[in-house]
């Protein structure tokens, strides 16, 4: 018997998740920003409530959620850190040494990845729409509860889009060994292929706009389909693709993982 | 030590690591492909698109448009030339051979910032050449004597080393390499969608002050009716020069400050 199981391998993931410093600043930040970038949304759009100003239908369930900009960010380095750090420190070769198949590895740093950051998630996008919905209606401008059609949807597929958001940047830190490199493909991917949208042209953007993962969490944060300037699939749909990003970058990862020495 | 031999010393690291390599590399290669990518859509849309979308076109910024990926990969390089002494543990032999501490940040300043104002010049009339090379025949396109061109083009280069030393700055405030990422990739990318969410008689007043806007400016011929009525106008290329250079001050100089007072 060479190794840990599964299970220990679950354990001590989650050992050095909890452990690491650089994992709760991250994630104290990414509660605060999250939760007070809302705030302080909600509260410039319910003071100048116009209904579609920016192209966007006025949505109370988006507009508390957009302070999730944010912690996109902060979500994704967490989740390069998991696999990155480890070929900074060199503690990756103790870590495949005590579970040599390397699958177990990347399968259990996923599990405890997910899971973590599903509850942040959650735990962000509950507290940001009470939060944001509170202000809303003390300004007297339209707000959500969570039985409005699609206003749960939205704020527990935010939460999710975060989880799928982490697992696609480790598959991203897997596949490039390198915290810096990682970041700035996730950051490149998620953001910038954004802005380089707007410099296109009307037709262009109809046909790229709703692959791109800032408009697939954008739809999954909305109460209404087709809130944005851009087009978009459904919520649902959008879930699939992004979770599609995420199983493909951790395949990459997985692959790559499998065959380099570490 | 004195300020020559550091810089010569800053030299070396900057230019033997392999990092710096690629994300030079990449920087040039994704600023001129998405650049010629943009401009490859906007001749193929042309005939399909108004008029007054016609008159709003400037072939000098949609050439430049890789820009925005540009942005990121030269903070990167900021950010690593200082977070990666200390990720490496090897600040300690730097600052044992000079032990004036604002001397060690001045040639990595210095350094820095030739460096990739030569390879940023090298992106912005790049992209400049081969965007309008592929515009030319449909579109409206613009040569360098076209009025406020090669200011653009010139400037657009020059954002970039300005916000190399911005990303400098923060590294040296932070000491770690993700943490500084993220703030600059905030500061720069996410600051600016997050005002374009809040409403626009709020956003008036702080979106001409935008890195992101700031750096638009720089690289367009027509900043100041770019914008739109939503946001009124913009600074001039010039001026958004100026405060751009002015927030990397201020960030080399809290960086400064901190690298003195601090242990390394």
């Amino acid at each position: 018997m060479s190794g840990q199981g599964p299970v220990e391998a679950v354990t001590s993931e989650w050992i050095k998740l909890r452990s690491v410093r650089s994992t709760l600043y991250t994630l104290a930040v990414t509660v605060f920003l999250c939760v007070g970038i809302g705030a302080l949304i909600s509260f410039g759009r319910g003071s100048h409530a116009s209904k579609t100003e920016g192209g966007f239908i006025f949505d109370p369930t988006r507009v508390s959620l957009q302070g999730f900009f944010i912690a996109e960010i902060s979500i994704g380095v967490i989740g390069v850190l998991i696999i990155s750090s480890e070929y900074a420190t060199g503690s990756i070769r103790a870590t495949l040494a005590a579970t040599p198949n390397r699958l177990s590895v990347l399968a259990a740093k996923t599990v405890v990845l997910f899971a973590a950051t599903l509850v942040v998630g959650q735990f962000c996008s509950f507290l940001s729409f009470f939060v944001g919905q509170a202000i809303l209606a003390g300004q007297g401008a339209s707000s959500a509860t969570l039985s409005t059609p699609g206003a749960l949807r939205g704020v527990l597929l935010a939460g999710l889009s975060l989880a799928l958001l982490a697992v696609f940047a480790m598959g991203i830190g897997t596949m490039l060994r390198h915290t810096a490199g990682a970041v700035t493909v996730y950051v490149a991917i998620l953001l910038v292929s954004f802005l380089i949208l707007a410099a296109l042209p009307t037709d262009w953007q109809h046909t790229v706009s709703k692959f791109l993962p800032e408009v697939l969490t954008e739809s999954m944060r909305s109460a209404t389909q087709s809130g944005g300037p851009f087009s978009a699939f459904s919520a649902l749909t959008s879930t699939l693709v992004l979770a599609a990003y995420a199983v493909a970058a951790f395949v990459g990862g997985a692959v790559l993982l499998v065959r380099r020495d570490a | 030590m004195s300020l020559l031999p550091a810089i010569t010393s800053e030299w070396i690291k900057f230019r033997t690591l392999r990092s710096t390599r690629y994300a030079l590399l990449a920087t040039v290669v994704l600023s001129i492909g998405l650049g010629a990518l943009v401009c490859y859509a906007q001749r193929h849309a042309w005939s399909t698109e108004t008029y007054p979308e016609h008159q709003a076109f400037d072939p000098t910024a949609t050439a430049l448009s890789g820009f925005f990926f540009a942005e990121i990969a030269i903070g990167v390089i900021g950010v690593l030339i200082m977070s990666s002494e200390y990720s490496s543990g090897s600040i300690r032999s730097t600052l044992g051979a000079t032990p004036v501490r604002l001397v060690v940040l001045c040639a990595k300043a210095v350094v820095l910032f030739l460096a990739t104002f030569v390879v940023a010049e090298v992106c912005s009339f790049g992209s400049f050449f081969v965007g309008q090379a592929i515009l030319s025949g449909v579109t409206t396109t613009a040569t360098l004597r076209t009025p406020g061109a090669l200011e653009a083009v010139v400037l657009g280069g020059l954002s970039l080393s300005i916000l190399a030393l911005l990303a400098l700055g923060l590294a040296t405030m932070l000491r770690h390499t993700a943490g500084s990422i993220t703030v600059y990739v905030a500061l720069t990318f996410v600051l600016f969608l997050i005002v374009l969410a809040l409403p626009s008689s709020w956003g008036i007043h702080v979106f001409k002050y935008l890195p992101e806007i700031l750096t638009g400016s720089m690289r367009s011929t027509r900043a100041a009716n770019a914008s739109g009525a939503q946001y009124g106008a913009l600074y001039s290329p010039l001026v958004s020069t100026l405060i751009l250079s002015s927030y990397a001050v201020a960030s080399l100089i809290a960086g400064g400050l901190l690298l003195v007072r601090r242990d390394a």
